[in-house]
């Protein structure tokens, strides 16, 4: 089976979904095509630069605050105040980007996972603004633009993120395979080396953590109008542990593992919530079990059961090369 | 190989005649069977609840009175003839969680009637989804003054004492208090708030004076600032709106550093858990309570009978009676409506009047707020009970304590 067998397989299957299922499993499939984009947006970081965020919640909750405020106070048409949502996050983020990448390994972590409490005792600080812990709600999902209220069913709530996370699926594809990508992954396997060779390794990991921020906060911007509510939750830090343990389930450095992983983990929540109240238990075996036994993630299950098998040159088994498929 | 069937009617075979027979015998029956079907389909009730978190005895309370109703309403008949039939969800007290939880109870379980939600900011949350949902939605006890005035939505009604009703009818008791300066303390959320700006508005218009207010985030566990705070602003009395975990560690905190002995505390909930948990050290405070157990009428001292029988060791505490009532009122609402449609309760419920455990309760039409006696009890000890109990200290009319339409304030 290639790609495009795969792709037609997914578009097919993406275009009758909406139909065919019962609304509250509807509800689940958009909330996990949110957090699959928010998992893949983290994949930046961790798989692709090695840069380990324990603040990635910041990004989500930037955007689910933004939309929400400008939906809130200025109801605009739900597509512009997403756009809109995702360039203020993205300009918040690029002062937090400078600060983090002046530092490596468990300092950045520190870092990121500091940004992101700032955010969450910010949110309790300004709560006349915010609404404190009570959240903001009644956030609307107002018709436009040009009239178009296609936007406001859940049905067409699905098909604007199943848009957003392809649309984001396709840039990052074309990112990490350009030759930018290509200097990500060497500061991910040598980051002194890939300096040595004269690239300033600072400017392109703050770029891809503020690229990593945008596409988060999409993820928040589509999330907060579709539950119709943000709540101080969206900052803490326990949804950044969630998200990094779904890019590792999924698979890392493989952009398409991180939103199985997302769409994984939240489907195994809402199913094995149902039938017992120690889900987490369950959630928590099931983390572990892949990191002992598969490593590369659901994706690296799913790509080496299709893989072709290593091919000796006829000269014998003291060839010495194998093709591999790429 | 094929077999030649028995002509046993003109033109039919035995097996024909056996299948025509059974689809005649299920015509015949399917009327009956289809009206029993009806009859006995449950009532579906969401309760959206903390099961865990620091508000879980709250959501304790809500679930033992929803199963005791439900063993009283199937045991009498039930509601329109059904039974009624509670779906608990665990919402950990998060306003996030508590509208993904109704948002399941809506379209997987196709349940639009809910109630027993326990934390304010989750009501708020939840409400403007209702007509989305098309759904009904009865508080049980939150308090937040503006569900019923600013965020008032059609499908919501409250049947329990809001947070300005309860410090109104405290306020009204300390009018004659020999204290003149009271500080507050309160819960950093859409309740503590309501109550907190209620009592000091309040107090001030009975002619005390409002030393100041402070707020404790939610799930906070350690008091001892704030307690240093009261007992420097030199004020008399101390008013607390916290619940659950919290109420219970800022009383048992303020025993430990003395502030019980130097201020009179008072309170807008006085909680049977919280009497238990503080034992003896209890005995003496004083406050609102929005459903006293000793409160001495016929329906109450049923429900307390039934209650103790059915848990026995257990008194019935402010949010049991409060869950007691709200139920009560729905399902007159329901009976009256002959419907379980959200639309069709709503109207029903518009200026219902019904009689349960905390007297007769009025549902405003203008603004869907009961009209609720206030209570004013203190804790004492009994030779009747185990523990500390609370004794009426007065009654307060409906009409006194009951805020003007589709506000938080009073007239006079």
């Amino acid at each position: 089976m290639n790609w495009k067998v795969g792709f037609i397989v997914c578009a097919v299957a993406a275009c009758v979904v909406p139909f065919v299922s019962p609304n509250y499993m509807l509800t689940v499939i958009i909330e996990a095509l949110i957090f699959g984009l928010f998992a893949m947006s983290l994949d930046l970081l961790v798989g692709y630069t090695r840069l380990y965020s324990f603040g990635h919640v910041a990004a989500y909750g930037l955007g689910a605050y933004t939309s929400a405020l400008l939906l809130l106070h200025f109801n605009l048409p739900l597509p512009v105040t997403i756009v809109l949502a995702v360039a203020i996050s993205t300009a918040i983020a690029t002062p937090i980007a400078w600060v983090c990448t002046r530092t490596h390994g468990v300092s950045f972590a520190m870092l990121t996972l500091a940004f992101a409490q700032l955010g969450y005792a910010m949110i309790y600080r300004f709560k006349d603004f915010t609404g404190g812990s009570d959240g903001l709600t009644g956030i609307p999902r107002p018709e436009g633009p040009f009239g178009l209220d296609f936007f406001q069913s859940k049905i067409g709530y699905f098909y604007m993120v199943l848009f957003c996370l392809l649309g984001s699926f396709l840039l990052c594809r074309a990112l990490v395979n350009s030759p930018f990508g290509t200097v990500l992954s060497g500061i991910r396997e040598n980051e002194a080396k890939t300096a040595a060779l004269g690239y300033n390794t600072r400017a392109y990991k703050r770029v891809i953590v503020i690229l990593a921020y945008a596409f988060g906060s999409l993820a928040g911007a589509l999330y907060a109008p579709f539950a119709g509510f943000a709540s101080p939750e969206l900052f803490f830090w326990l949804i950044s542990g969630t998200v990094l343990i779904m890019v590792i389930v999924g698979g890392s450095g493989t952009l398409i593992g991180p939103i199985i992983g997302g769409v994984f983990f939240l489907m195994l929540e809402n199913q094995l919530s149902e039938v017992t109240d120690l889900w987490p238990l369950i959630f928590g075996s099931v983390f572990i079990a892949f990191v002992m036994l598969a490593p590369q993630g659901i994706w690296g299950i799913l790509t080496a059961r299709f893989k072709k098998p290593a091919v000796l040159p006829q000269g014998g088994a003291d060839g010495e090369t194998t093709s591999a498929p790429s | 190989m094929t077999q030649k069937s028995k002509l046993i009617l003109p033109g039919m075979t035995r097996r024909q005649v056996v299948k025509a027979g059974l689809a005649a015998t299920a015509v015949a029956a399917a009327p009956g069977y289809m009206r029993t079907a009806g009859a006995a389909t449950p009532i579906k009730i969401g309760i959206p609840t903390v099961i865990t978190g620091g508000y879980a005895v709250l959501g304790s309370h809500v679930m033992r009175t929803a199963k005791l109703v439900k063993k009283m309403k199937d045991a009498s008949g039930g509601v329109l003839g059904r039974p009624v039939e509670f779906l608990f969800k665990d919402t950990q007290g998060k306003p996030a969680d508590c509208v993904r939880k109704c948002q399941e109870l809506v379209e997987r379980d196709d349940c639009r009637i809910f109630t027993g939600v326990v934390v304010s900011s989750e009501a708020r949350a939840i409400m403007p989804k209702l007509d989305e949902w098309n759904s009904f939605f009865i508080s049980h006890g939150n308090g937040d003054g503006r569900l019923t005035a600013e965020l008032l939505v059609p499908n919501f009604f409250r049947a329990n004492t809001s947070a300005p009703m309860g410090a109104r009818t405290l306020a009204l008791f300390l009018k004659n208090a020999e204290q003149n300066d009271f500080y507050a303390i309160g819960s950093d959320y859409a309740w503590g708030h309501s109550s907190v700006g209620a009592f000091e508005t309040q107090i001030q218009n009975v002619g005390k004076n409002f030393a100041g207010k402070v707020f404790a985030p939610v799930g906070n566990k350690d008091y001892s600032t704030y307690i240093t705070k009261i007992m420097q602003s030199g004020a008399q009395g101390c008013y607390v709106a916290l619940q659950g975990d919290e109420g219970r560690a800022f009383y048992s905190q303020a025993q430990q550093y003395g502030l019980a002995s130097r201020v009179t505390m008072v309170t807008e909930i006085v909680a049977q858990a919280n009497i238990r948990a503080l034992g003896k050290d209890s005995v003496g405070l004083t406050g609102s309570s929005r459903y006293p157990f000793t409160y001495e009428t016929p329906e109450n001292a049923a429900f307390v009978k039934r209650f103790t029988e059915e848990y026995p060791g257990e008194l019935p505490d402010w949010s049991d009676g409060e869950m007691m009532q709200a139920l009560d009122i729905l399902f007159a609402a329901m009976e009256k409506a002959d419907s379980t449609d959200a639309k069709k309760i709503v109207a029903a419920m518009e200026d219902l009047e019904v009689t349960s455990v905390k007297g007769a309760t009025l549902m405003r039409k203008c603004d869907h707020q009961g009209e609720n006696q206030g209570f004013v009890v203190r804790v004492s000890e009994s030779s009747d009970y185990s523990e500390p109990i609370p004794q009426i200290l007065n009654i307060y009319k409906r009409e006194d304590v009951t805020p003007t339409c589709n506000s938080t304030e009073y007239a006079n």
